[in-house]
């Protein structure tokens, strides 16, 4: 079957199988940021904005995402500069496999922070990132990368 | 063998979803979330994003959450953050992870009744219904104890915004795992008193169910020793099994445990 996604702001149309998860179409389309960890919605290495929102990518059929707004880490990291300068500044990367997807989440957390919907305190920003994991155990340098962007003490 | 999807449609209007679904082999697909893990062949996914049931909204004194709906709408609406203290917010806001709240939807998670389901746990404390197209409404209770509902669409869930006190707990692993099991509970404030009392025991590591004989006994006393007998009856009454996490032994201590620190935060 054929879906038509606009990944990154650009409609595309993609011929998938119906049981195709997104995670794998948007690999299969060059889109290489969106990582297949555990492959079962639980490292979040496969997190992509659907409408704006994180999702889990490889627990979302492609089906389900015809017609809808698909945004990848590709498409956020002009906008996310000034982090990934922080993240390099403090250490935070260490094999770099779950960064994409950190990138995309800290993108949607900025975003639901402006909003009201998640308060800006470190315990809030621990849980809203509870779905990211990273199998470095880095997490205190992206802690300490993440605090430091978005301003908390 | 992964999940197997023969052919995919997304119906404009319930009536055609219906029709749909009575086709041999035809599924329903909820959020896709839990999907992912099996390894059965769907002949027909019928997608309900296009049929309008994915609104929240009040009518009289029901909160309506319609079944497309995913977690995370439900967590974040206004009318949810403001009944029974944010009481559902808090739920739902241990679920799993964000990336999986905005997928999972609320009829993918009430209607193949999760054992595992923390959600299914804290609506049953509260009065709620289950509206499905051909079957109408029924309480949670009663449809989590009855048959699966086969070739049938549920619409929404109907929450009575009764003034109620509510308290979630859980136990777990560790914070960012399934429950291996938990206790809501939540009662009705009257002035000084507390009147019908509901208590929900879920992931023993069936479905939630409700504790009649603890209810009755904090219907008549919320004292010290009505609070520990409560947690007694619910012991006795309830089953809890032994799985690959925990044995049933355990689960049970546990469960009486939580079920004592849920009412003392309820009676403050």
């Amino acid at each position: 079957m054929k879906i038509n996604l606009k990944i990154n702001g650009v409609w595309k149309e993609v011929e998938i199988d119906p049981s195709d998860y997104l995670l794998d179409v948007l690999r299969r389309e060059g889109y290489l940021s969106v990582k297949k960890g555990c492959d079962t919605g639980t490292c979040g290495a496969c997190t992509v904005l659907r409408d704006g929102y994180p999702i889990l990518s490889c627990a979302t059929l492609a089906s389900t995402c015809d017609g809808h707004e698909i945004t990848t880490a590709e498409g956020i990291a002009d906008e996310m500069e000034d982090y990934i300068k922080i993240l390099a500044e403090e250490g935070a990367e260490q094999c770099g496999f779950c960064s994409p997807a950190l990138l995309v989440m800290l993108y949607a957390l900025k975003k639901e922070i402006e909003n009201g919907k998640v308060k800006k305190t470190k315990e809030d920003i621990r849980r809203y990132l509870v779905g990211n994991l990273c199998r470095c155990t880095g997490y205190v340098g992206q802690e300490r990368a993440i605090f430091r962007y978005l301003g908390v003490e | 063998m992964p999940l197997k999807i023969l052919d995919y449609v997304r119906p404009s209007s319930l009536e055609q979803a219906y029709d749909l679904l009575q086709e041999d082999g035809a599924e329903i697909l909820g959020g896709t979330t839990y999907a992912r893990l099996s390894d059965r062949t769907i002949k027909l996914a019928i997608d309900l994003q296009n049929v309008g049931i994915g609104a929240i909204y009040e009518v009289g004194d029901y909160i309506v959450v319609g079944a497309m709906a995913t977690l995370a709408n439900m967590q974040f609406h206004d009318l949810i953050m403001k009944y029974a203290d944010g009481y559902l917010y808090d739920v739902i806001s241990y679920i799993w992870s964000v990336q999986l709240r905005n997928v999972a939807t609320v009829g993918g998670t009430v209607v193949p009744k999760w054992g595992f389901s923390d959600f299914i746990t804290g609506l049953l404390a509260l009065d709620t219904e289950v509206e499905f197209y051909k079957a109408g409404k029924m309480k949670l209770e009663d449809y989590l104890k009855g048959p699966m509902i086969k070739k049938d669409i549920m619409t929404a869930l109907y929450i009575k915004k009764t003034p109620r006190k509510a308290s979630f707990k859980f136990m777990r692993n560790s914070e960012y795992d399934f429950s291996v099991v938990n206790v809501a509970v939540s009662a009705v404030k009257d002035g000084d008193k507390f009147t019908d009392w509901r208590v929900a025991v879920g992931a023993r590591p069936g479905v939630a169910a409700l504790s009649y004989k603890a209810m009755e006994v904090l219907n008549s006393s919320v004292d010290d020793e009505a609070i520990e007998k409560a947690a007694e009856e619910m012991k006795n009454e309830l089953k809890f099994a032994s799985d690959f996490r925990w044995s049933g032994e355990y689960r049970k201590e546990v469960a009486g445990a939580l079920l004592k620190r849920a009412v003392k935060e309820v009676i403050g």
